[in-house]
């Protein structure tokens, strides 16, 4: 995983990261509860405790393997808000690209990415129970 | 102010519970945590309660007024009692020691770093403590420091999905520590020898963050449903997620007496001293909350500064 940069990369006004988490994390919960409601909204409620009893590539590989609308929809944020932390272009880059680069990445960075899920799945569930 | 002191260790033999209230979080119900460190703490007021509250089952207790004028004496009155005054007895926050953390190897590790050993030697000055071994130094990230050869392979340390490389710099000052907290720390008797073997060999040495890290991330996380009373089945949104402190880990806090404050103000600090210890010392406390599903059994030590 390449450097995290801590310059801004939203446009216009300067806002703090746990703002632009926020954003991001409002667009999802939209996004997923018009896909697919509840199953979301409890898939959302339960993801910080599967990755903090199994660990972040765990729970990617759950999500992909169950394949259903929310997990896909869920699974794909979460990358995509990795990989932007990480200093990427905000797309997703797919379940075998980012095992990829977890199952290479040194400790710290693995932390990171799993601290990155974590802070954005806390915006995520209330956004998604609130909506 | 207070006159006779004591540390008080806790070491958790149940998940224990001590809630911060409902939370915008991760988790619906977490743990009470320090602000700048994000370490489970135990809040003063929380163990006080507990504490009172045991005096009741003691060998020996005077049911009614009388047994409860001497708590009132101890502890303090309730605040809405016509004679108001403090309580004689204090109970700080209890810190973190040590954290348990699942290892590749001898199935656990009791994590430390050299921040959490420093505060609590610290603590344990204050309360005149004055054998404690020096706090080996600060690690950098991705470092440890595993006294025991059996957890390492390849001079690698694995703790759940993470490597950290061995480096013996602070394998003395962490085998003094580890001894001394096995020793003074860790609840005495045959029942607990397996623990304070174990502590004293499988202490390892963090760096801060990493520490940090476990004691945040590493913590049980238990869905919780309710049951739908007529299918038995889980009910729909009943849904909830509670943090505990795992078991086996450590925590310090301090007990402070002062002279009695009511108008009788006969018991000396060190009496007020003596009747919280021996209520306590040795014994296994229930603190925090879901007390009735089994969570909160901390096994209470009571360390004097003179006590050897």
């Amino acid at each position: 995983m390449s450097t995290t940069t801590e310059k801004n990369k939203t446009p216009a006004t300067r806002t703090t990261l746990e703002q632009q988490r926020a954003q991001f994390a409002w667009q999802c919960a939209q996004e997923g509860v018009q896909l697919a409601g509840d199953e979301y909204r409890n898939l959302a409620k339960a993801a910080p405790a599967l990755i903090m009893n199994n660990g972040l590539m765990q729970t990617l590989a759950f999500y992909q393997d169950k394949n259903k609308d929310h997990h896909r929809a869920l699974a794909a944020q979460l990358r995509r808000w990795i990989m932007k932390r990480a200093g990427g272009n905000g797309q997703d880059p797919g379940f075998q690209p980012m095992m990829d680069l977890l199952l290479r990445a040194q400790p710290d960075r693995y932390r990171q990415a799993t601290d990155e899920a974590l802070r954005i799945l806390r915006w995520i569930r209330q956004f998604a129970a609130a909506l | 102010m207070f006159q006779a002191h004591a540390a008080l260790f806790l070491y958790a033999t149940s998940p224990v519970h001590m809630g911060a209230g409902q939370a915008f979080g991760l988790i619906d119900n977490p743990i009470a945590r320090e602000r700048h460190c994000e370490h489970p703490v135990f809040p003063g007021s929380g163990l006080k309660g507990a504490i009172r509250h045991r005096f009741h089952a003691l060998p020996g207790w005077i049911e009614g007024e009388k047994g409860e004028k001497l708590l009132d004496r101890l502890f303090g009155p309730e605040s809405q009692s016509g004679n108001l005054h403090a309580g004689a007895i204090s109970l700080g926050d209890a810190q973190l020691v040590a954290f348990p953390v699942r290892c590749v190897k001898q199935g656990y590790v009791y994590a430390t770093s050299a921040h959490a050993l420093a505060r609590a030697a610290r603590l344990l000055a204050q309360l005149g403590i004055q054998d404690v071994p020096a706090v080996p130094a600060t690690l950098a990230a991705n470092e440890c420091c595993a006294a025991n050869p059996e957890l390492l392979s390849d001079n690698t340390l694995h703790l759940e999905a993470f490597e950290y490389h061995n480096s013996r710099a602070q394998e003395d000052k962490l085998k003094a520590m580890a001894g001394w907290l096995a020793k003074h720390a860790l609840p005495a008797g045959e029942a607990h020898d397996y623990f304070r073997d174990k502590f004293a060999r499988d202490l390892v040495l963090l760096a801060d963050e990493d520490f940090t890290w476990f004691a945040k991330n590493a913590t049980m996380v238990e869905p919780h449903v309710r049951i739908d009373n007529k299918t038995g089945a889980a009910d729909d949104g009943g849904l909830f997620y509670t943090e505990n402190l795992p078991p086996e880990t450590l925590m310090l806090g301090s007990l402070m007496a002062s002279r009695e404050r009511s108008e009788k103000a006969e018991l000396e600090a060190e009496a007020v001293l003596q009747h919280v210890t021996q209520a306590i010392d040795g014994q296994i406390l229930q603190i925090g909350g879901d007390a009735t599903t089994g969570r909160g059994l901390v096994a209470a030590r009571v360390i004097r500064g003179n006590s050897r």
